[in-house]
This record gives C-alpha cells, sequence and structure tokens, in this order.
C-alpha cells in the first residue's frame, strides 16, 4: 500500500554505501603527479612492481604541476613527482621539504608540420629553433596552463627574446595530447615530449624537427613535503627510495614509448638536491 | 568508424576496465540517491505542509539549488574537505565517499523540489482524511508520500540521472584515480585528451546506454501507471 | 454527556466566516442531521465541528480528531492506494479485531482486500464508513457520504445507525430525510451568512 522500503532500511542501507566507500586503508599511499607523467603510462607500468614488493597501494592523482605543487602544500597528497623547478625552488624556500631527489629525465622536443616552414631543423640549438620559429611567422600550438612544459616553452621563448606574434600563438589550455592534435589540425609547431608525441604518432601529422639540447631536459624530482600526514610517511618514503635511489631505475630505463627509450634515470654522479639542476651538472 | 568498432569490441569482450569503471559510476551515483532521497523526501514533505515567509523562502532556495553548477560543487565540496579545510580530518578527499558527498549535494534539491511540489499536488482530501483519522505523524508522512510515490519515483529518476552524468564534481572531488575513483564522465573526459578515442567512445556508448534507459524508465508506463 | 457543543460558534476560512451556529449540542448516541441547499456551508459547518478547520469566532467545545473523537468522512470518500483492509487498518491504528469488526457492520468484508481502484463507488463508500467506524468515533461526520451507498450498503448502514448508541451520527443533506431515523433536523437557513437553527419538534421520521 505504501513505500515497499521502510524509511529506516533505506537510512541503513545508506549509511552502509557510505561507510564502505570512506577513507582508504593505512596501506594505501596518495601522490599526485603531471599528466604528462601519468598519460605516458610509465606509473602505471612501473608501480605494480612497488606494490609487489611493499604491499603499499598508490593513488596517482594526475593534474597540471601547479595544482599537484598545491596538493603538497594542502596535505591532500603525501608525496609528489613534479617536473617544475621554480616551483619546487618555492617549497624550498617556504621550508616545506623533507625530502627531495632528482630521479629521472626525458626530453622535451620540437615539432612540426613535415614542410618546416622555418627551418628548425637546421637550428643550433633550442633556443635558435624558437627564434627561427618567430621570425619565418609560423604558428605555434601552446599548452598555456602552467604546466611544466609550458613553463618551459615560456622560458624559451624569453631566452630567444622574440613570441610568435599575436593569434600565431595558438593557446589550447589543455594538456600534451589535446595540444598536439591542435597543433596537427593547424600544421604549427609545438614543444612536446617525446613519450606523448610518440604515443600519437599515428593520428597526427607532426614530426620531431628538433631535439638533444640540454635546455630542453626535464628533470623529473619526488618530493615529500613537511604536511604529509605522519602515519603515511613510510609509505611516502619508501616509494620516494624506490624511484630515486631503488629498483625503479631500470625499470625505467627499460619503460618504451613508441617503441624507443623516453625516460632515463638519473646519472649516478649528477646533482640530486638542486631543483634547476639538468642532468650534465655533477654533485659539488 | 574503426574507433567505433573498437568501442564495441571492448564493450562485449567485457574489458575488466571498462566495467570496473561502469561499476564505480554506479555505485557512486546509486549510493547518492539513495542519501538524496532518505533526506530529500522528507524534507520535502514537510515543506509542503509549512506556511509563512520563511518555508516559502526554502521552497524557492531549493528550486534554485536543482540548478546547481556541478563544478561549482566540487570546488567547494574540495576546499571544504581539503586537508588544510575544516573537513580534513576526515581524509575523505579523492575517495569515492567524497564523490559519493558530492552527488548527495547535487541530487538533494531536486529530489526534496519535486517532492514538495508532488505532496502539494495531492488533494485536499487526502490530507483531511489522514488527519481526521488522527494518524500519527510518521503514518501521515509515509501515507501522503505513498499517494504521491509516481511523482516522487519520476523525481529519484531525474536526479539519478543528473548525478550519473556530471563530470564536475566527480572530477574534482574524486582525481580521477586509476582503480579507484574513475567513473565513466571522468574517463571520457581523460581519455580524450589522452588521445585513446576508442576507449572513450566505448565508455560513452555504456553511459549514453544507462542515461537512456533511466530517461525512459521516468516516461513509462510503469511509472505513469502508478501515479 | 455531550460530546459536541457549540455557541455562537462562526465557521468560515481565512478569517471571513461563511456560516453560523447559533447553539448546538450534540450528545453520545445522538442523531442529527443538518440540512441546507448547496453552497449554504453545511461542509464548512461539519468540518469545523470535525476539527479540521478553526472556528472564526465563537465557542467550540468537545472531543477533538482522531480515535475515540470527532471523524469526518468526504462526500466522495478518498482511499489511500492499497487494498480495503489496508484503508481500514490505517482507521483502526493497526488494530486488526477493530479493523475485521467494522468491515463486518458494513458487510464489506467480502471484497475488503481487493484494491481500492478496483472497486465499485458503493463499495468504496462502505470501506470509508468501516475505515471512520474502525477508529472507534466518539461521533461521525458524514457529509453526505451515505448518498452512494448501494443496496446492499445502504441495507448495512442502517443496521449501524440503529444500533450503534454509542456513537453520535451528524449527517449532511439537501433535506431532511428518513435516512436516519429519529434524528434532530437542523436547517441553515438562506442568507448572506447562514444560520444553522434547529427545526423545532421535527425529528426524521421513521421508515
Amino acid at each position: 500500500m505504501i513505500l515497499t522500503i521502510p524509511m529506516t532500511r533505506f537510512l541503513l542501507a545508506a549509511a552502509l554505501t557510505v561507510a564502505t566507500a570512506c577513507a582508504p586503508p593505512a596501506d594505501t599511499l596518495r601522490i599526485a603527479t603531471t599528466t604528462s607523467v601519468d598519460n605516458s603510462g610509465l606509473l602505471e607500468a612501473i608501480l605494480p612492481a612497488f606494490t609487489r614488493d611493499t604491499g603499499y597501494r598508490v593513488h596517482v592523482i594526475a593534474t597540471g604541476s601547479g595544482q599537484a605543487i598545491n596538493l603538497g602544500r594542502r596535505g591532500d597528497v603525501a608525496m609528489l613527482i613534479t617536473h617544475e623547478p621554480i616551483g619546487e625552488r618555492a617549497l624550498f624556500d617556504d621550508g616545506l621539504v623533507r625530502y627531495y631527489r632528482k630521479f629521472m629525465f626525458n626530453r622535451f622536443v620540437i615539432a612540426g608540420p613535415p614542410g618546416d616552414p622555418a627551418r628548425v631543423s637546421r637550428a643550433a640549438s633550442a633556443v635558435d629553433a624558437m627564434r627561427r620559429i618567430a621570425a619565418a611567422g609560423a604558428p605555434f600550438a601552446s599548452r598555456g596552463d602552467e604546466s611544466g612544459t609550458h613553463v618551459r616553452e615560456k622560458t624559451l621563448w624569453a631566452a630567444a627574446g622574440v613570441r610568435p606574434a599575436g593569434s600565431l600563438l595558438i593557446e589550447t589550455g589543455q594538456g600534451m595530447a589535446s595540444t598536439l592534435r591542435v597543433a596537427s589540425e593547424r600544421q604549427s609547431y609545438v614543444l612536446t615530449d617525446e613519450a606523448t608525441l610518440a604515443q600519437l604518432a599515428p593520428v597526427v601529422a607532426i614530426g620531431v624537427l628538433f631535439m638533444r639540447d640540454d635546455a630542453l631536459s626535464n628533470t623529473y624530482a619526488v618530493s615529500i613535503l613537511t604536511t604529509t600526514r605522519p602515519h603515511r610517511s613510510p609509505a611516502a618514503e619508501s616509494l620516494a627510495r624506490w624511484l630515486a635511489e631503488g629498483p625503479a631505475r631500470d625499470l625505467i630505463a627499460g619503460f618504451e614509448a613508441g617503441g624507443r627509450q623516453v625516460f632515463f634515470p638519473w646519472p649516478p654522479d649528477a646533482d640530486t638536491l638542486t631543483p634547476e639542476s639538468m642532468p650534465g651538472a655533477t654533485r659539488q | 568508424m574503426t574507433a567505433l568498432s573498437d568501442a564495441l569490441r571492448l564493450i562485449v569482450t567485457g574489458d575488466a576496465d571498462v566495467w570496473h569503471i561502469t561499476a564505480v559510476s554506479l555505485f557512486v551515483s546509486l549510493a547518492a540517491l539513495t542519501l538524496a532521497t532518505a533526506a530529500g523526501v522528507p524534507l520535502g514533505y514537510a515543506l509542503a505542509h509549512a506556511r509563512g515567509r520563511a518555508a516559502r523562502s526554502v521552497s524557492s532556495l531549493l528550486h534554485t539549488l536543482t540548478a546547481l553548477p556541478t563544478v561549482v560543487v566540487g570546488l567547494l565540496l574540495y576546499f571544504t574537505l581539503s586537508a588544510s579545510g575544516p573537513l580534513g580530518w576526515m581524509e575523505l578527499l579523492y575517495t569515492r565517499a567524497a564523490m559519493v558527498v558530492g552527488q548527495t549535494v547535487l541530487a538533494l534539491p531536486i529530489v526534496a523540489a519535486l517532492t514538495l511540489v508532488a505532496v502539494q499536488r495531492l488533494p485536499a482530501a487526502a490530507f483531511e482524511t489522514a488527519a481526521s483519522l488522527g494518524l500519527s505523524p510518521m503514518t501521515r508522512l509515509v501515507v501522503l508520500v505513498g499517494e504521491a510515490r509516481g511523482a516522487i519515483v519520476s523525481a529519484l529518476l531525474l536526479a539519478f540521472a543528473r548525478v550519473f552524468t556530471e563530470l564536475g564534481a566527480a572530477v574534482i572531488l574524486g582525481g580521477n584515480i586509476r582503480g579507484e575513483t574513475r567513473t565513466l564522465t571522468t574517463v571520457i573526459a581523460l581519455e580524450h585528451t589522452k588521445g585513446d578515442d576508442a576507449r572513450a567512445l566505448a565508455l560513452g556508448v555504456i553511459l549514453l546506454a544507462i542515461a537512456l534507459a533511466v530517461n525512459t524508465l521516468v516516461h513509462s508506463r510503469w511509472v505513469r501507471g502508478a501515479r | 454527556m455531550s460530546v459536541v457543543r457549540a455557541r455562537d460558534l462562526a465557521v468560515g476560512y481565512d478569517g471571513r466566516a461563511v456560516a453560523t451556529v447559533a447553539q448546538l449540542t450534540i450528545g453520545s448516541g445522538d442523531r442529527v442531521i443538518v440540512a441546507g441547499p448547496n453552497g449554504s456551508g453545511k461542509t464548512t459547518v461539519l468540518k469545523t465541528l470535525a476539527r479540521l478547520l478553526a472556528p472564526v469566532a465563537g465557542t467550540l467545545e468537545g472531543v477533538g480528531a482522531g480515535p475515540g473523537g470527532a471523524i469526518y468522512v468526504h462526500p466522495s470518500p478518498f482511499l489511500f492506494e492499497g487494498s480495503g483492509l489496508d484503508n481500514v487498518l490505517l482507521g483502526a491504528h493497526g488494530a486488526r479485531d477493530d479493523a475485521m469488526q467494522a468491515l463486518d457492520a458494513l458487510d464489506a468484508a467480502p471484497f475488503a482486500r481487493a484494491h481500492v481502484r478496483t472497486m465499485s463507488n458503493g463499495q468504496r463508500q462502505r470501506i470509508a464508513l468501516a475505515r471512520a467506524l474502525a477508529a472507534r468515533p466518539a461521533v461521525l461526520l458524514l457529509d453526505e457520504a451515505d448518498s452512494g451507498l448501494d443496496g446492499d450498503g445502504q441495507a448495512a448502514w442502517r443496521q449501524v445507525v440503529a444500533t450503534r448508541r454509542d456513537i453520535a451520527i451528524v449527517v449532511a443533506a439537501h433535506r431532511t430525510n428518513g435516512e436516519v431515523p429519529g434524528a434532530r433536523c437542523y436547517v441553515l437557513s438562506a442568507g448572506a451568512v447562514p444560520v444553522l437553527v434547529p427545526v423545532p419538534g421535527a425529528l426524521s421520521p421513521e421508515p
């Protein structure tokens, strides 16, 4: 005659549903990283080994570099993987860093249309390549989202002393894959990481035109901040060391995208403690 | 259309990832709907009886809240549940529970507002009979809500459709964590930006199928016949 | 022992009177007919006596709404979704014995388990009356609710009226008729605000 489910049973069911979904157990670890790392598939490939070795399950939140660092500052994640020297330096300046190690790098490349109207493939350096693009009045697709890639791009424009005029600079405000699609549609140049370009190679009409310049090294650091809750610290330290000092090195080197190695473990004798350092800089 | 055929293959072969994502979506939205019903139906019922300026204000507030932008709800709850926010100690952020909370906030106004309307539409004789027989307040609620159950069930289905297909709150509060908080909508958005169109399409087909099924149910004779 | 006492009672809505009752006392077991043309305020008077409406002015004392008190039955009674038995059980507040007794009194037990939407009008009215009876009222206020009864129903209802001297019955009707033998008759006079006056010395005729 009336509602078939009495109110009390409803509420009980509701309470149980929420209860079963609550805070993660102590053997899980939440980390923040950037979308480019996550998109490359590297973490998905190597983290299961960590879980097998230690029993900790890792929850990965992938967002832009800026937001990842924010999550760290707020204490919403226990560990960070970032490639954003300026943001990382700010964390040091604010006294928030408990543990910090550079542990790998990959490479940015400058990609563009097959015709290469700006003759980027003949450039002497990355900065020179960017200067040629601006001078030739060629379009350039930018992520425009304050990500690590975007910050590097801005650094290069600053070093070159020029930028594409007005609407020639196409700011997508989106991730690397979307930006590459746009670059392909508009036949424009773009600064990208090797891995994403390799993954999208079948569906985009642009290719690598310039690489191999230290200025295009993209270095990754793992950091644990003072905001990490004490009961999460053991798990965070375990993962941080595993990445920076342990078995991860071989796994990182063995990871391939598009048939090539795209991530390189940090050279053993290079400085690991300075946000701005490049792979070639040795320890002081 | 290779993407479409890849999509269908993913569905038919029971790709574990796809079905886990579907399960998470259904779990979160059903839990949110349960909570929204438990709180919203009595709230709508109570407001149907209330008189006066305060009651009218709450009613129009409720109707306005049914159109809350999902990202705004997500953002506000994010700052509340964040470790540095007032409810950070609950460690809810980036869990399915946080997504349930967000979707409950979205569904509750719909359930309450439509229950309010449904109960108000009952004939005066229903209220008078209940009053004259001297039914207890709880019995009165159960009986009158039962009288309006056709319209209320429609309201629940609409609320479900809204939260099941939303993206903003789910992605901000859940963090789109692989194996944990990925839902149909968050993964469609993610896979598209990653370039995996086959997976995005597969999930889109499933999402569409469920949303259409729910909406068809709203207008079906089964529900209409119960009014 | 009186169950309802009204004096200078003005009845209406939102503070506006639509009818008045100069003086009315209903005792336990009384039979009263309230007659008057359509729109004269019979329903308003009955609903006020049943405590469904607040009086506009004047004095009203006696039982309240609910079990053991005043029960009002609509002209076209509202039955809740479910079976006839479900409805009567509601009136009995779950007491199965009271419910079955009330159904038997209206001779409605045979069809009580059917869903209300399958019932004829006459059956619906019988269920509604049984539901009211099951609440053990002190006074029943029927707004022409006995008018739609079928043959069997009328017979059963006449039996109830004749034997249940523990219940006062007030019936609103268009005219005084023989349905409630021995009832005192009151009439709502014509006018802008009709007044309920007794028809002196008149007792509803025996059948």
